[in-house]
């Protein structure tokens, strides 16, 4: 047997590697400086989500999420005044007004809205929204705020300044003009718990003696507006002047007058987030009987006949009549009927019409009464629950106007943007995928919403984190690494 | 015959090393040179790699059987995010076993079992892309029986039909707004008919010439399996049930030129064109659907490629011969469909191998295949889950020839 000698021809396969590997990829700041990298601005800076602002919240925070980034490149801590209490389930969250503005309960906490198992009135069993313990849930619909025997208000009160200054002074509920405002830690319960004295947002941030600032404001200045049913409600819009003011004192402030380099984001129209495009706006669930029956019986007919009244009297009225004429029919998607205060004032006839193509009921619009107590049909859902084309209308104005000082602003002081408007745009139109996930704006099923329909949830934070860094990179010539989203946990039901 | 082969396709996964999902590792004598064998004659493995050679033996009876030990890592990164991950495959053992008859001067018939198709791909549980994949292992054995006709000293033709097993599994994890724990397997079992065509051709004493045409096999499952694990919530919406695919094994033609250089030295070129194309789409069509379960439609989009091998045989002696070969086979991928299912790269083959021949009818065979896969940087658009990819194959062989 000569097969021993010719196995010399195999030899040099033993030289083969088997391991293919890749290079580590070259992370690096770039043209900035991370070392003590400052967030400002509201809920979205701080970790606000799900209804409440929580330790877990403040965890996965939109900064920090950036600032653990941007240690690999030289990035410095990033303190934060975390919330006693392991996690938002003790009800870490103040109440902020989101959820009933005409009745505002500065004493009382907000807890951590947790998805748990639910039953509408119709006896259909789903999950949703709730609280933790389920004493605490008050149906019908949405949360309303629960006594602050749940938690310590005191270990809340507690102000935590002398560990300060902090990295990251988002404050849930900061409006543009609360930046350089000396009386806000007076009326903000979570800027209260972190300021000294009487010191500014933007003078405690300056204190940390900032080489990188985020700053993300102005989401407030219209939100409340939006969330609280538009001028039926008691939020305001931001004047665009005073908005201008505000936004320029602030980026002076916390660039060293265009020293420090930053980023900034632009304001996502509302009506990109699910806390306005939820809640159906009509039924198709209608019986030829039920629609004679609307306009018989709650007389939407004679309601019509008067209109046409009106307008037959005054030939200018005819416009709005035909706009207010209200019509249930079966077989078609019937719109609900709303109160509409900005409609003219006629004797006799009550505010009414039918919601209009575009237009929203928001989140807090109880469900059960559309399903079950015939509001929007025999029943007119109350201004305070729709935005109408009007009050959509002055939303669109604002934002559009506050992006473009953004932009100005951004530009002229080579500010690295994040165009927040447009990501969550993309998510309500054509959503995203990343890494085999689908997102989209929708409630609950989206995967990028917490579940109070207006903050992010976590994935959806590190994927604006991701912008950020992304518009950080392309800014200053950074290669920071961006953070995979899926490592981020999905909601769990709490039973 | 099916209850033979059933239990052994459980047994045999098949690594993937070729474009797309093919394997060629079909004779072992011909990986010694590259894959070559459309021109010219190595054995009864003709059967696949030219039916019209298969009389083109001195013997009445030739047998051959074999397999190959694939090694094969494939590594990921995410530039965006710097992460490195790679797969853990098992390692794949295609085999092959040929025999011919030669029933007279002009007629012999044959049969064939080989895998010319199979994926085991691992990237492990808790890797970025677990959602589009966790793992796969896709098999398939064809039966081929076959005749070969021989016109005349220069002419002869053949030809086969190929009865196809396949099997498939693949596990992931499912991307749902609820529970983080969700996941899916998929598996089951099919079958498919196709052909395998041949013609040669000696143009003198020192050219020839071969021409094949293996046919597209389209794989049809029918009562898949399906297996959801997820959150109680969402349990009702993901039921378990039964599914139908179907999967399509692309034809492959293939023009060769052998050159008896000296009366030792052999030379032969060949070309290959992979009819990948018909790799449109792999969709699972759910028995039941529901409002979050509706049928699944993943796009491949795989274009046309082909493969050019060039090798030679050298005959130290009587008992030894010795090959080596390289070739270039085309990813059949495009960069906004790369899904780490399949993760085919443009792949560089080295290859070479032996022979041993103990007496007159008996030898042993021995290959080596080592194969770069170059690196890609490709996205599966559709997910939105991208980076760059490369792979290493390292492939010894062995083989069995006896001749009667």
């Amino acid at each position: 047997m000569n097969l021993k000698k010719y196995m010399i021809y195999l030899l040099p396969l033993a030289f083969v590697a088997c391991e293919p590997e890749f290079d580590d990829v070259k992370f690096e700041a770039g043209a900035a400086d991370f070392s003590r990298t400052v967030a400002v601005g509201n809920s979205l800076t701080a970790g606000f989500q799900s209804n409440a602002l929580s330790a877990e919240g403040q965890i996965n925070s939109l900064p920090n999420i950036v600032a653990t980034q941007l240690k690999i490149v030289g990035g410095g801590e990033f303190k934060q005044a975390i919330l006693p209490g392991e996690t938002g389930e003790k009800g870490a969250g103040v109440n902020e007004q989101l959820y009933d503005p005409r009745n505002p309960l500065p004493d009382f906490l907000l807890p951590e809205l947790k998805l748990v198992p639910t039953m509408d009135c119709l006896g259909a069993s789903s999950v949703g929204p709730g609280f933790v313990p389920a004493g605490f849930n008050q149906p019908p619909g949405f949360p309303v705020p629960v006594p602050n025997s749940i938690y310590s208000a005191a270990e809340f009160d507690m102000n935590v300044s002398a560990d300060g200054p902090f990295n990251n002074y988002g404050i849930p509920g900061a409006k543009v003009e609360d930046m350089n405002s000396t009386t806000f830690s007076l009326t903000n319960p979570y800027y209260k718990r972190m300021a000294a004295s009487n010191e500014t947002v933007v003078q405690a941030a300056v204190r940390a003696n900032p080489t990188f600032f985020m700053l993300w404001i102005g989401n407030n200045d219209v939100l409340g507006y939006a969330t609280q049913g538009g001028d039926d409600g008691t939020g305001s819009i931001t004047a665009q002047g005073t908005f201008d003011t505000e936004y320029k004192k602030t980026l002076d402030a916390l660039s060293m007058t265009n020293t420090v380099k930053g980023v900034v984001a632009n304001i996502p129209n509302v009506t990109s987030i699910p806390y306005f495009s939820t809640i159906p706006t009509g039924t198709d669930a209608i019986t030829q009987a039920n629609a004679d029956t609307l306009m018989l019986l709650k007389n939407y007919g004679g309601y019509n006949a008067g209109l046409a009244q009106a307008a037959a009297a005054n030939p200018a009225f005819q416009a709005e009549a035909d706009m207010r004429k209200i019509e249930f029919k079966a077989g078609q998607l019937n719109p609900f009927v709303v109160v509409d205060p900005s409609l003219t004032a006629i004797p006799g006839l009550p505010m009414y019409r039918q919601i209009k193509a575009g237009e929203y009921l928001i989140l807090t619009t109880p469900s059960d009464s559309l399903k079950c107590a015939q509001w929007g049909t025999a029943k007119p859902i109350p201004g305070s629950f729709h935005l109408t084309t009007a009050e959509l209308g002055k939303i669109q104005t604002a934002i559009d106007g506050y992006n473009a000082t953004i932009r100005t602003e951004a530009s002229a002081r080579g500010l690295a943007l994040v165009d927040a408007n447009a990501r969550l745009k993309q998510l309500a139109t054509t959503g995203i995928n990343i890494n085999g996930i689908s997102f989209t704006s929708d409630f609950i099923t989206g995967g990028a919403f917490s579940l109070d329909g207006v903050h992010p949830n976590t994935r959806g934070y590190a994927i604006i984190a991701n912008d950020f860094i992304k518009a950080i990179n392309s800014t200053y010539g950074a290669n920071v690494p961006q953070v995979d989203v899926a490592d981020y946990p999905t909601y769990e039901v709490t039973r | 015959m099916k209850k033979l082969i059933l239990p052994l396709l459980g047994c045999i996964p098949f690594l993937l090393h070729a474009g797309g999902f093919q394997v060629n590792l079909q004779g072992t004598k011909q990986t010694g040179m590259g894959h070559l064998g459309t021109s010219f004659y190595l054995g009864a493995s003709s059967a696949y790699f030219n039916p019209a050679m298969m009389g083109m033996g001195e013997n009445k009876i030739n047998i051959e059987a074999g397999a190959s030990f694939i090694n094969s890592n494939v590594v990921f990164q995410n530039q965006t995010t710097g992460v490195s991950e790679q797969t853990d495959n098992p390692m794949g053992t295609p085999f092959y076993l040929y025999g011919t008859y030669a029933i007279n001067e002009k007629v012999t018939a044959g049969l064939g079992v080989y895998t010319p198709f199979g994926s085991a791909v691992d990237w492990g549980e808790d890797w970025t892309g677990k959602f589009l994949i966790r793992d796969i292992q896709l098999r398939a054995i064809f039966i081929q029986p076959t005749v070969s006709y021989k016109i005349n000293d220069q002419l002869s033709i053949g030809a086969g039909l190929t009865y196809v097993l396949g099997s498939v599994e693949i596990n992931r994890a499912v991307s749902a707004p609820i529970g983080n724990n969700n996941s899916v397997n998929l598996q089951g079992n099919a079958n498919g008919v196709g052909f395998n065509a041949g013609v040669h051709y000696a143009v003198n004493e020192k050219w020839s010439v071969g021409l094949t045409h293996r046919s597209q096999v389209d794989i049809d499952l029918d009562e898949g399996d399906v297996d959801f694990t997820m959150d109680p919530a969402l349990a009702s919406s993901f039921p378990d049930g039964k599914f139908s695919a179907s999967l399509p094994l692309p034809s492959t033609t293939t023009l060769g030129i052998a050159y008896q250089a000296t009366d030792k030295l052999l030379l032969s070129v060949e070309g290959s064109f992979v009819g990948w194309s018909a790799y449109e789409s792999l969709d699972f069509d759910f028995e039941t659907n529901t409002d979050r379960l509706e049928d699944s439609k993943n796009p491949r989009n795989y274009e046309d490629a082909i493969i050019i091998r060039v090798g030679g045989q050298y005959s130290v002696n009587e008992e030894l011969d010795v090959r080596a070969g390289f070739y270039y086979d085309e990813s059949p991928i495009q960069d906004e469909f790369f899904n780490p299912e399949t993760p085919s790269t443009n792949n560089l083959g080295f290859t070479t191998g032996l022979s041993y021949n103990v007496g007159e009818s008996f030898g042993i065979d021995a290959s080596f295949l080592f194969i770069s896969g170059q690196e890609r940087e490709s996205e599966y658009q559709p997910a939105g889950f991208g980076g760059k990819y490369k792979a290493i194959s390292v492939i010894p062989g062995i083989g069995l020839t006896y001749k009667l």
